[in-house]
């Protein structure tokens, strides 16, 4: 339904998108995680037929993005990280215009309008202005708008940034909702353990191109490097840091304060090192954690950085 | 306090930095204003000096002494460029009149035939001027023509009164020389015939049109600013319009409609009609009101229809183009407003194209705006209909045909 081959996107000089190939079948979902800039929004622009690839191609639901546009548009529900509707207007006349826009009339539509109301819990605020809405209700109106016209292809940009807990779990139930119904739906998003929630497939993507591909089972079997969490009574010296990295027994060190976090592939050879250069440093241990590991580890393992922020932790 | 509007001032500053085609525009369009204006204006404060005369096409029917007179005053009147021949050929009042329709002169004044044998107690001199002229520059032409012509009947008529004084106190008295208390008595009665003279009353020059003119009245300098007025008012459109655009860029709209399965040329079209049924609605409404307050003459209505389309299509058409230049809202206010403003200095709206110097009025003919207002010009002020303006609406078509296109294709390259 979702077919990336060898695609590229480029500004100029700069490739923004580097060889891109990735599938996402019907009824699958797939998460598309990397930092910021690392192409993903490029990705989506080419395949919504936004911007032009210059190499490789892509297609969507069989339709060329820029020579089919139209009817590539009528199996396309894109829901833009921009809260892209109109505020002076109500929820329901912004999913009436949508919904016109995508062909449905009459009966239809208001049928679909109060379906996807419901779906996203709109339902009793539908007829005021959105710009009276909350954050987390605009985010859904956003979602609503997307899924009006049942698409069979849905991509999802960064849909949940910045919603409150109970629009996250709305808006999950009805992404869920969505790959029950067949549709292939491609997403990105900063939020691990919403991939891990709903996607089939992760692509990791880092400098405009995929650096891993699959399920978040394999991902986390064939990367997940573990992340052993200790806390001391007293910040850690930094010729300590600097003696676990140059042994090779941490991937990646994060100091925060009291704290460090590091990357690890085995836990007990690093452990062991650990209680001796903390009694050799005279520092005490507080606490110790060694939790499972998550796409957040393999994300951070991958490209050195964590996703939500970006932010490079020190090495 | 003063820290905290230190660092509110570096925000603004930093973000007036960011955005450098609006910044660049906000300074280079108010330049570029100046120019326009100060050339377009040149002549206008300095018309009808000495340095910068007007123009008066003179014909001379009679041929007689008093209309030599007339003329060789006029000519050494400051202020007015006395104009008798052409390729020196004596100009006669269809030539005039032509050159009136044309534009190539303001007004022409016609000696009469009969002028110079007199007898008559009043002379007429029509001066002939263009509807559509505004009445800031007939008035002081008027004023020179009647005050020369006033001039010439005093010194012309004070002997004449003078004869019949003495004619009238001959046959009362028949006889001579006179003693003073005849003197006196001839003074008295010339005082008395002298009185009698109204220069004021025994000359007239009536505003008149060019021959095959059906213009309902001439009208008054209000009615005449109506037209430039609502051409004035129509292009401002294209800052409604053009920030419609940019904010739906920026808040992502755009990007969800060109997503939706819907052509660009229909989006546009869907995007763009509103903005020119509105611009209708402006000029029925602003013409309504010229009609209705100050009396402003319609002219015929299908030609003012479809000189209103075509204006309507060409402010929305200037609109969509500076929709697909401006990238932020600063640079829509910025190109809107100066291009609104400038047009409307070049194309005569603020002042005629007539009292510009020769390649302002040049440059004239290359806005919209100076088109509409001839075309207006014509069917309300001159009564002319469709075929009478069909080049004006030609123009404007290409135009709004133009600035389509442009809008088209950087729409669909964006």
């Amino acid at each position: 339904m979702i077919q990336l081959d060898e695609l590229s996107v480029a500004y100029g000089k700069r490739l923004a998108v580097d060889r891109v190939s990735l599938e996402v079948a019907p009824g699958e979902f797939v998460g598309l995680l990397g930092p910021n800039g690392a192409g993903k929004t490029s990705v989506l622009r080419a395949l919504c037929g936004l911007i032009e690839a210059s190499a490789g191609s892509a297609t969507v639901a069989g339709f060329d993005p820029r020579r089919d546009r139209i009817a590539m548009a009528r199996e396309l529900g894109f829901v833009p990280q921009d809260l892209a509707f109109y505020a002076s207007l109500s929820a329901r006349q912004n999913l009436r215009l949508f919904g016109r826009l995508q062909g449905l009339w009459g009966d239809i539509l208001e049928s679909a309008i109060d379906r996807v109301l419901t779906q996203v819990r709109l339902g009793d605020r539908a007829d005021d202005r959105t710009r009276t809405y909350s954050g987390g209700m605009k985010r859904r109106l956003n979602v609503a708008i997307g899924l009006l016209h049942e698409p069979s292809v849905l991509i999802l940009d960064e849909p949940t940034v910045g919603v409150d807990a109970q629009s996250r779990n709305a808006l999950l139930e009805c992404f869920e909702a969505v790959r029950e119904s067949g549709a292939a739906v491609l997403y990105t998003t900063h939020l691990m353990e919403e991939a891990d929630r709903l996607c089939q497939k992760v692509a990791v993507m880092d400098g405009g191109r995929i650096i891993a591909c699959g399920s978040p089972a394999d991902l986390i079997d064939e990367h997940g490097a573990g992340i052993l969490r200790i806390r001391f009574d007293r910040p850690p010296p930094e010729s300590m840091v600097a003696d676990l990295v140059e042994r090779g027994l941490a991937t990646r060190v994060e100091r925060s304060g009291q704290r460090l976090d590091l990357g690890v592939n085995r836990a007990e050879p690093v452990l062991a090192a650990i209680v001796e250069r903390a009694m050799a440093f005279d520092l005490g241990i507080e606490s110790l954690e060694l939790p499972e590991p998550t796409l957040e580890a393999v994300f951070l393992r991958l490209t050195g950085r964590r996703l939500r922020d970006g932010s490079e932790p020190t090495s | 306090m003063i820290r905290q509007v230190v660092a509110l001032a570096a925000k603004e500053f930093s973000l007036l930095g960011q955005d450098r085609p609006a910044l660049a525009l906000l300074f280079l369009m108010p330049a570029f204003f100046i120019v326009v204006m100060g050339f377009a204006l040149e002549n206008v404060f300095e018309a009808g000096t000495k340095e910068k005369p007007l123009t008066l096409l003179v014909v001379d029917e009679d041929g007689g002494a008093l209309a030599a007179r007339v003329r060789d005053e006029l000519s050494r009147a400051p202020g007015i460029d006395v104009i008798e021949s052409i390729d020196d050929t004596m100009l006669d009042r269809s030539r005039a009149e032509a050159l009136i329709r044309s534009r190539e002169a303001p007004m022409a004044l016609l000696l009469p035939k009969g002028l110079s044998e007199g007898g008559g107690e009043k002379i007429v001199v029509p001066l002939i001027a263009d509807p559509a002229t505004h009445q800031q520059l007939v008035a002081p032409v008027r004023g020179v023509v009647t005050g020369v012509l006033q001039s010439i009947v005093l010194l012309d008529r004070i002997p004449e009164r003078m004869r019949q004084a003495l004619e009238t106190w001959a046959a009362e008295r028949g006889e001579g020389p006179m003693p003073d208390e005849i003197v006196s008595s001839l003074n008295q009665k010339l005082s008395e015939r002298l009185r009698e003279i109204d220069a004021r009353r025994m000359v007239e020059v009536p505003l008149d049109d060019p021959s095959g003119s059906t213009a309902p009245e001439r009208p008054t300098a209000t009615q005449q600013s109506v037209p430039a007025y609502t051409i004035f008012g129509v292009f401002f459109i294209t800052l409604t319009l053009a920030t419609s655009f940019v904010r739906e860029r920026e808040d992502g709209t755009l990007t969800r409609l060109l997503t939706s399965p819907v052509s660009r040329t229909a989006l546009l079209l869907g995007k763009l009609l509103p903005y020119y049924l509105v611009n209708l609605a402006q000029i029925a409404l602003m013409f309504l009101v010229g009609k209705i307050l100050f009396g402003h003459p319609i002219g015929n209505l299908l030609a003012l229809l479809a000189l209103s389309l075509t204006l309507a299509a060409t402010a929305t058409g200037l609109g969509a183009l500076i929709a697909t230049i401006a990238r932020t809202e600063a640079q829509v206010g910025a190109l809107a407003v100066s291009s609104s403003i400038t047009l409307a200095a070049l194309g005569g709206l603020m002042v005629p194209s007539y009292v510009m110097p020769g390649p302002m009025q040049r440059l004239a003919r290359a806005t919209p705006q100076a088109w509409a207002l001839d075309g207006y010009h014509e069917i309300m002020l001159r009564g002319g209909g469709l075929l009478e303006v069909n080049v004006e609406i030609g123009v404007l078509l290409g135009f709004a045909g133009l600035f389509f296109l442009l809008a088209g294709i950087r729409f669909r390259a964006s």
